[in-house]
């Protein structure tokens, strides 16, 4: 085949072109340590990078989340343990007080103050703020305090202290959880409502209002603790009935000697009872007051309610001490304490169980950290041995081609025609 | 017996042939690097012997020779390589505008990345993730106005970078375009220019040469082809289209769509047809700038309206700092300006169409139970033709079957279950006109799926079917007002923005949810401050639920595939290149190999001539010196 200098030319720069195309391709990876500059560089790598930089980014959020479940957590741990110490000497007071050798004025004098004091530092436990200052155990409430304290003049048979004494304690928070993501779908409770965990006994709300003609009239709904359950129209008070014990609230209903319906807690805590968009099934049954129907102390004024918070127990046994009621004190006051105290170590099983939860699950996060991380870095990171030994190689070939090129397009027979 | 000085003539004749050779070979040689020079071959010719035997031949030993003489000086060209470079210069030209163009759109992408757009998504669900946590503070309330910002101000810019390319497409397709015209007219001249130089005999060997060169640049815009069988000189054509016949240009102009931004169109000037391009830059301009870049420009549009609806329709329904409610987070202007949705999309100042983006239902539903009803869904496909679409719904099927199956339908909506379980139907990417992207085009339902079960249409069948086509559409639905976004203006993506109560005030933001006091149908009573479960669903509306941007689940995924797709392509026409960079270059040797010039091999030509001359002039002075003789001395 004939050949000319042009293409001995030709293919010189083109051999030349790419090689330099390759060596600028390796001198960038090794000066930027990164193998994939542009999506075109490698497509799938480029789409895996993205993805698992995204995922990246994610665990740390996760683990961001649920370092700071895990803080708010222990603190309401902290809290509830402080709780169960107070109610531990409440329930000694109270068995001492028991023991029948003390006089009225033992009683009441010193054993009496004891607990009005327990009480106003268990108020504000309950009133507990966190790390930025806002309410622990008010639900998603933290304009005002959890619970307030509410007091009166008339204390049963003798005032403590010249006048005022706790009367009762009032729940002002909500019953909405915090909650925190701390993987993929995956969201976690952090907080305690304070109307569970701050509660005493069982409640019953009986209605007193004869329900037995009543009919929904359409459809309706009401809550529950925030479960919502629907009406149908044309339903009676027994089928409302048989909803609610078919739904998982842990909320008893039943029928009550003047056909009205009565509501009673499965476990301690302060029921939550609202209308939902609209609907007044709960106001018609006579359960919630029509002029205050949002919840949270909306119980109708006809309504029998019984039940006692953790604050309303040790008021009873206070006001006890003070009539010197001892059987009361031995037998109804010391069950309730009971109950309280049970209550509150369920909360905070619960509450240790979580911290559990989230200990496991920071553990699992950091290690699909690493383990993303490390995807990353064989995806995108240059392996410096690998591409040092290419660079070295490419530029050795690079100077063999140039070599065997100047060595050809030199001479011609000009050279040796004299 | 021959004349006296015959052979001074013989040697005449072979110093001129000597010197033309020379010359020949001087034109070569300063040619060498021409690469676009044929190289010419001398042809010597021995000159027609004495006497032609005839009856009046002078009597004598013969036939008597007369020396040489140059016959032709030869063009040594194949054209048969040359008609397969022009083949190969159109994909290779193809390929690379194809290549530049993609390089530029991965530097506007600038991924994989920290600082581009994928960062800017996952910042901003970063945000809101920590704004649930704490959504009383007001420093985080920031963050989230900041990420916000960083992601529309990103979002409008690639826009304004990929629409710019679209332009700098445009105008470089003008300018191709004009060079066409350009390079078309020289060939039309040369072609007369040779015909008329063969006409009279002589080899136009130097003006057939720069004629092939034209031709070859001219492939590289359009799919040239040549035909060189006529007499009257080479017809080129575009296709199966003639550009040059004889010396006649058939001229390109560009006229001005309006169908399409006002980009240039191409027609053949005489007969206002347009031109039938399938190969070449010029084809690959085009396609680059009307489909590559128009999709990317449709993917940031596709973005930005989604985000706008996604995250607005969560964060009317929360509430804020201050407990106001129905608060937007992102602005958008519509298309329509009236709050009937009516639009003019024909521009002829009157309104003649509904444009609506999205249509939520009014009923909360259950997506894996089964439906209980069955009937038939009839939507119509984003093209011309309006083919409809028709999707069957049975009892025992839950409702999370029937939206898959819309997704899948190619049915020119997309349906998903927003927060609140209501069903909701968007638009998305016109298939036949951009400026119809993201209307709702046909909703009908026969039976009760969209009527009485989710709350969207007021009747079933055909009366009761809502298209676009008519204005005052939004009567036929039953969704109300809030429930409803109108279609965005054109190019979404370049006018993305945050509201102007974000802007001037965090607190704003909503990040509490709340509920629906006295049944009004809208969430009407926040809850407490330290809610922050409006936050935490634009969150997770962001990356892990089904939400639908195009026919994508969420933005991450869409963006996922945005630029797993663009690498591939990008790479494809790299890969191209190189390709025909091989096949061309051997092409190219084969085509020089053949007509190039050697130097080596003129060289030696060189010295041969050299010699032939100087023996010529020896043979000269020889019969000169026998001539002298003869004169000065007999007689």
């Amino acid at each position: 085949m004939r050949v000319t200098q042009s293409m001995i030319h030709n293919d010189l720069v083109l051999t030349l072109n790419r090689q330099k195309n390759s060596l600028e391709k390796v001198e960038n990876e090794i000066s930027t340590g990164v193998k994939i500059q542009k999506p075109s560089d490698d497509p799938v790598g480029a789409a895996n990078q993205n993805i698992l930089s995204s995922r990246l980014n994610e665990i740390n959020q996760y683990e961001r989340n649920a370092g700071d479940a895990r803080d708010k957590i222990n603190l309401i741990d902290g809290n509830l343990g402080q709780v169960t110490d107070i109610m531990q000497r409440v329930r000694e007071l109270a068995v001492q007080a028991a023991n029948g050798t003390n006089s009225k004025f033992e009683l009441s004098e010193p054993i009496a103050r004891e607990i009005e004091q327990h009480l106003l530092a268990l108020v504000d436990i309950a009133n507990g703020k966190d790390s930025t200052g806002k309410t622990l155990f008010g639900g998603s409430v933290i304009e005002r305090n959890s619970f307030v304290a509410v007091y009166s003049n008339n204390v049963t048979d003798g005032n403590l202290d010249n006048g005022r004494a706790l009367s009762g304690v009032v729940y002002q928070g909500d019953i909405l959880t915090q909650k925190r993501e701390i993987e993929r779908g995956q969201q976690m409770d952090i907080t305690v409502p304070g109307n569970r965990v701050f509660w005493g006994t069982n409640m019953t709300i009986a209605s007193n209002t004869d329900a037995s003609n009543y009919v929904a009239r359409g459809n309706e709904s009401f809550a529950i603790d925030g479960v919502k359950i629907d009406v149908a129209a044309g339903d009676t008070l027994n089928e409302i009935i048989r909803k609610i014990n078919n739904s998982p609230v842990d909320v008893k209903a039943s029928i009550g000697a003047q056909n009205d319906l009565v509501l009673t807690t499965k476990s301690p805590h302060q029921m939550w009872l609202e209308d939902v968009e609209g609907s007044t099934v709960l106001q018609d049954l006579g359960v919630i007051d029509g002029n205050n129907p949002a919840p949270g102390n909306n119980i109708s004024a006809s309504a029998l309610v019984t039940g006692m918070s953790m604050f309303d127990v040790i008021i009873q046994l206070r006001d006890d001490l003070i009539r010197g009621d001892q059987n009361q004190i031995g037998g109804r006051d010391m069950e309730a304490i009971d109950m309280a105290m049970d209550n509150v170590l369920r909360y905070r099983s619960d509450v240790g169980a979580r911290e559990n939860r989230l200990e496991t699950h920071e553990k699992k996060l950091a290690s699909d950290k690493i383990y993303t991380q490390d995807l990353l870095a064989k995806n995108q990171d240059v392996d410096m041995v690998d591409s040092i030994v290419q660079l070295k190689w490419l530029e050795s070939i690079h100077g063999y081609a140039l070599k065997v090129g100047a060595d050809l397009i030199k001479p011609t027979l000009m050279d040796f025609l004299r | 017996m021959p004349s006296t000085f015959m052979a001074l003539e013989t040697a005449k004749r072979g110093l001129n042939a000597h010197q033309q050779a020379l010359q020949v070979t001087g034109h070569n040689i300063s040619n060498a690097d021409n690469k676009n020079y044929s190289r010419e071959r001398v042809n010597f010719t021995a000159m027609s012997p004495l006497y032609d035997p005839a009856m009046n031949r002078a009597s004598g030993a013969g036939m008597i020779g007369q020396g040489v003489v140059i016959s032709s000086i030869e063009r040594v060209r194949d054209n048969y390589v040359d008609d397969r470079i022009i083949e190969s210069a159109q994909g290779k030209s193809y390929w690379e505008v194809q290549q530049r163009y993609f390089e530029h759109v991965e530097t506007i992408y600038n991924e994989p990345g920290d600082h581009a757009l994928r960062s800017a998504l996952d910042n901003f669900w970063n945000s809101w993730q920590d704004l649930s946590a704490y959504p009383e503070e007001y420093g985080h309330r920031e963050v989230v106005k900041t990420r916000a910002e960083e992601l529309v101000s990103n979002i409008r810019s690639t826009f304004e970078k990929l629409h710019n390319l679209r332009g700098q497409a445009d105008f470089e397709l003008q300018a191709t375009v004009k060079k066409l015209n350009t390079m078309g007219a020289e060939v039309a001249d040369l072609n007369k220019k040779i015909i008329k130089s063969e006409a009279l005999g002589d080899r136009p060997n130097d003006l057939m040469d720069r004629r092939d060169q034209l031709i070859q640049e001219l492939s590289q815009m359009a799919d040239i082809s040549v035909s060189r069988s006529d007499a009257k000189g080479l017809i080129v054509f575009i296709g199966s289209e003639v550009l040059v016949q004889d010396g006649v240009l058939n001229k390109l102009t560009l006229k001005p769509d309006a169908s399409n931004e006002g980009y240039s169109k191409i027609y053949w000037e005489q007969s206002n047809t347009e031109p039938v391009f399938s190969n070449g830059s010029i084809y690959s301009l085009m396609h680059m700038r009307d489909t590559v870049l128009k999709e990317q420009v449709d993917k940031m549009d596709l973005l930005a309206v989604n985000l706008h609806d996604i995250v607005n329709s969560i964060h009317k329904d929360g509430f804020t700092l201050t407990g106001e409610t129905n608060i937007e987070f992102f602005k958008l202007e519509s298309l329509s300006r009236e709050i009937t949705g009516n639009a003019d999309l024909n521009n002829d100042g009157q309104n003649d169409s509904s444009a609506v983006f999205k249509i939520a239902g009014n009923n909360q539903l259950k997506k894996d139970r089964p439906i209980g009803i069955s009937g038939l869904l009839t939507f119509i496909r984003n093209d011309e033709n309006h083919t409809p679409v028709q999707i069957s719904y049975r009892e025992n099927e839950t409702l999370g079957d029937v939206i898959k199956r819309i997704n899948k339908s190619g049915a020119g909506v997309v349906a998903y279950m927003d927060h609140n379980d209501h069903l909701v139907l968007k638009g998305i990417t016109a298939e036949d006109n951009w400026q119809k992207n993201f209307i709702i085009r046909h909703i009908e339902d026969s039976g009760e799926l969209l009527v009485g079960f989710a709350g969207m249409l007021q009747n079933s069948g055909a009366s009761g079917a809502y298209d676009y086509r008519r204005i005052n559409e939004i009567q036929k639905l039953q969704a109300g007002r809030e429930n409803i976004t109108f279609s965005p203006v054109l190019h979404a993506a370049g006018s993305i923005a945050l509201s102007d109560q974000i802007i001037n005030n965090v607190g704003m933001i909503a990040a509490t949810g709340g509920k629906d006091i006295g049944g009004t149908g809208d969430n009407n009573s926040p809850n407490g401050q330290k809610d922050g479960q409006n936050a935490l669903k634009i969150a997770q509306a962001m990356r892990h639920e089904d939400v639908m941007v195009g026919k994508f689940n969420n933005p991450e995924e869409f963006y996922n595939d945005l630029i797993a797709r663009l690498g591939v392509e990008s790479r494809e026409s790299k890969d191209k290149v190189e390709g025909s960079d091989m096949i061309m270059k051997n092409l190219e040797n084969m085509r020089q190999s053949f007509m190039g010039v050697n130097l080596d091999e003129e060289m030696s030509n060189m010295v041969q001539f050299q010699h032939g001359y100087n023996a010529s002039a020896r043979v000269m002075q020889t019969i000169n010196e026998m001539i002298e003789f003869l004169i000065t001395r007999l007689g």
